[in-house]
């Protein structure tokens, strides 16, 4: 990783440090919530769930398409770089700077269900999908402003990302092979849990590696 | 010393939906200023974006410092300084911050100068960007770009919104630049009396087309408005480079792009007063007489 | 790195009577050949001194190189001030140094012609012809 690239992805962690550090709070203080159980639970991981969500969202647009909005993206331009670099780096550092405040909350909430013993470990497997699926969640709307100025676009994009987490989570708690085990003292990895975690794998290698075949090949920026 | 020039560019043609940019042919020698003027619309951004590698050519050929662009643009702007007037530095972050961003990226950074130019231009380092108004925003990219000593600068509009003090400290800081004769400097501007005063060589653009590239002094010794007197009775004989002809009653006035003493002596006794043009007077006429022969 | 803000400065007090107007109706390069001969005219700038070099002076009075060349060019087309090729522009004057300078200027020019000359196979007496056509030509302008 040469100087410049180096330099631009610590510039994204500087300049969203308030976002990354305040969101990391807010979701600690939802597992926080969470762990007095029952009604809390609930409303705790809602809080988690949240933030990490909106968290995704706030710094794949403000660092990318705000950036070309408030014209400090002709700045970056001017730098030695081309668009191709530009590309690959906003991908590596808003993954990175993603995935800083997400393992923490996500190791949090993994650790929440399997250290507390009113938490059923059975939950495991379905905690780890849902993180799984937010990291792939954020990487589809990364993809998404990467390759589009449109607003109207983007904010299509967030919406259907929006929805599909209710969508997902519906859809978890109606797999039967899943919501069986909810209640189970101990984990079960089954086949549905694997089938699950590939989906959500695939999707993020193909939306992470999308940008590199075209928005990084694009000839034309502004 | 260097034998490359600065920036080349060939035949080059850029579409887009509403406007074209044709057959554009540029050259900028090291060591020298060029004023690129033309009115709005006329397609100096465009012809600057596609310098830096913002954009990439439908035909004809781009080279900055010897690299074709856009694909050499990572390499060839090592060494530009590109400021443009609706560029931003990154909101919530000082200028100060922004030094040292830049100074860790180019080897060229003089922290010497740098602090200078920030007395000069009357800046805090300390505050942060989105309280800057809109003149010290381009007076702190254009810093940021002055400080590096970069080879080659390309400016679009840099005194833009500027006051007059201001623009010229900026003015001196860039004829600065010209002490190093393989330093080059490329600027768009609206200001004619900025460009007539500082420039080398002068290009003229409008509606997509090259109007007129010369040496700034050729254009200031050629273009000339010859007052005449021509009696009832009498025709003026068929004159080239004529660009305009005026007529008031017995006065006559011409407009020409080749003045020389032949052409006086050739006019003869009707001549009453011959006038030297001022660049924009000049430029103008160039436009209108442009536009004319395009039948537009 | 050279102090830019002093080097600056020192050449602004050394030049800062030299005025270019844009609102006077003369052009600027000949603005600035009458302000170097009223300076040379007074003694303010005895022959021999150097001038400063092309890129120095307009940096100083911000006007373009191209216009500050055209006004040495001029200048020298005079006779006003003397251009030793890679040394510099200096003020001229009859006696003394700059006369020196012109002398080994010509010498230099002389030499070249007689290089030249010899390449094309030219005799003595056709050389002499030739310089003779030229001296002709300047007489005339």
């Amino acid at each position: 990783m040469n100087m410049l690239t180096r330099k631009l992805i610590a510039k994204d962690f500087y300049l969203n440090r308030w976002l990354i550090t305040g969101s990391t709070a807010a979701g600690l203080a939802g597992l926080a919530v969470a762990a007095e159980g029952e009604m809390r639970f609930n409303i705790g991981m809602i809080i988690w769930l949240t933030t990490i969500v909106a968290f995704g969202v706030v710094l794949a647009t403000f660092a990318i398409a705000n950036e070309r909005k408030e014209r400090a993206l002709q700045f970056v331009l001017s730098l030695p770089l081309s668009h191709g670099d530009y590309v690959r780096i906003k991908v590596i550092g808003l993954l990175l700077c993603f995935l800083v405040p997400w393992a923490l909350l996500s190791a949090g909430a993994v650790a929440l269900v399997a250290v507390m013993p009113r938490m059923p470990d059975g939950m495991l497997p379905i905690v780890v999908l849902l993180c799984g699926f937010m990291l792939a969640n954020y990487s589809v709307v990364l993809c998404g402003a990467l390759h589009t100025s449109s607003e109207g676009l983007m904010t299509l994009v967030i919406i259907v990302t929006n929805m599909s987490i209710t969508l997902f989570i519906f859809l978890i708690l109606g797999l039967p092979a899943l919501r069986e085990q909810l209640h189970a003292p101990a984990p079960l990895w089954n086949s549905t849990f694997w089938t699950v975690l590939s989906v959500e794998i695939a999707t993020l290698a193909v939306t992470l590696s999308l940008p590199y075949f075209v928005a990084a090949r694009r000839r034309d920026f502004i | 010393m260097t034998q490359t020039k600065h920036i080349e560019m060939r035949n080059v043609r850029k579409a887009f939906r509403f406007f074209t940019l044709e057959d554009l042919s540029l050259d900028l020698e090291p060591g020298q200023i060029m004023g690129f003027v033309g009115p709005n619309g006329a397609g100096k951004s465009t012809t600057i974006r596609l310098m830096t590698g913002l954009l990439a050519p439908d035909a004809g050929e781009v080279r900055v410092l010897g690299h074709a662009m856009p694909e050499g643009q990572a390499l060839a702007k090592r060494d530009i300084g590109f400021v443009s007037d609706d560029m931003r530095l990154f909101n919530h972050a000082t200028l100060a911050w922004h030094m040292q961003f830049v100074a860790s990226i180019y080897s060229g950074w003089d922290p010497g100068y740098a602090k200078t130019l920030v007395k000069r231009f009357n800046l805090r380092p300390e505050q942060n960007v989105s309280g800057l108004s809109s003149g010290e925003h381009v007076k702190a990219v254009l810093l940021l770009a002055l400080a590096r000593r970069p080879r080659l600068l390309i400016l679009d509009e840099p005194t833009s919104g500027l006051d007059p003090v201001a623009r010229h400290e900026l003015l001196t800081e860039f004829m600065d630049v010209l002490r190093d004769e393989d330093r080059s400097i490329l600027f768009s501007s609206h200001n004619t009396v900025d460009v007539e005063r500082i420039s080398d060589r002068i290009t003229f653009i409008d509606r997509g087309r090259l109007v007129d590239s010369s040496d700034k002094e050729d254009f200031l010794e050629s273009w000339r408005r010859i007052q005449l007197h021509v009696p009832s009775g009498t025709t003026l004989p068929d004159l080239p480079h004529i660009i305009s002809r005026v007529e008031d009653g017995q006065f006559v006035t011409i407009t020409t792009n080749r003045f020389s003493d032949d052409l006086v002596s050739f006019l003869g006794n009707g001549v009453r007063q011959v006038h030297r043009m001022s660049l924009e007077e000049i430029f103008v006429a160039n436009v209108m007489h442009h536009r004319e022969m395009r039948g537009q | 790195m050279f102090d830019s803000e002093l080097s600056i400065h020192c050449i602004h007090s050394m030049y800062s009577g030299i005025n270019i107007s844009q609102t006077d109706a003369r052009p600027m390069y000949l603005q600035i050949m009458e302000q170097i001969r009223a300076r040379i005219a007074a003694g303010d700038w005895p022959s021999g001194k150097e001038l400063p070099s092309i890129r120095a002076l307009a940096a100083a009075l911000s006007v373009s190189v191209i216009t500050i060349k055209r006004a040495y060019l001029d200048l020298e087309s005079e006779g006003v001030i003397v251009t030793r090729h890679g040394k510099g522009s200096f003020v001229a004057d009859v006696n003394g140094l700059a006369g020196e300078l012109q002398e080994e200027k010509l010498d230099e020019h002389l030499a070249a012609a007689a290089g030249i000359g010899q390449q094309l196979g030219l005799s003595e007496e056709e050389l002499a012809t030739r310089l003779r056509r030229a001296i002709r030509h300047v007489d005339r302008k």
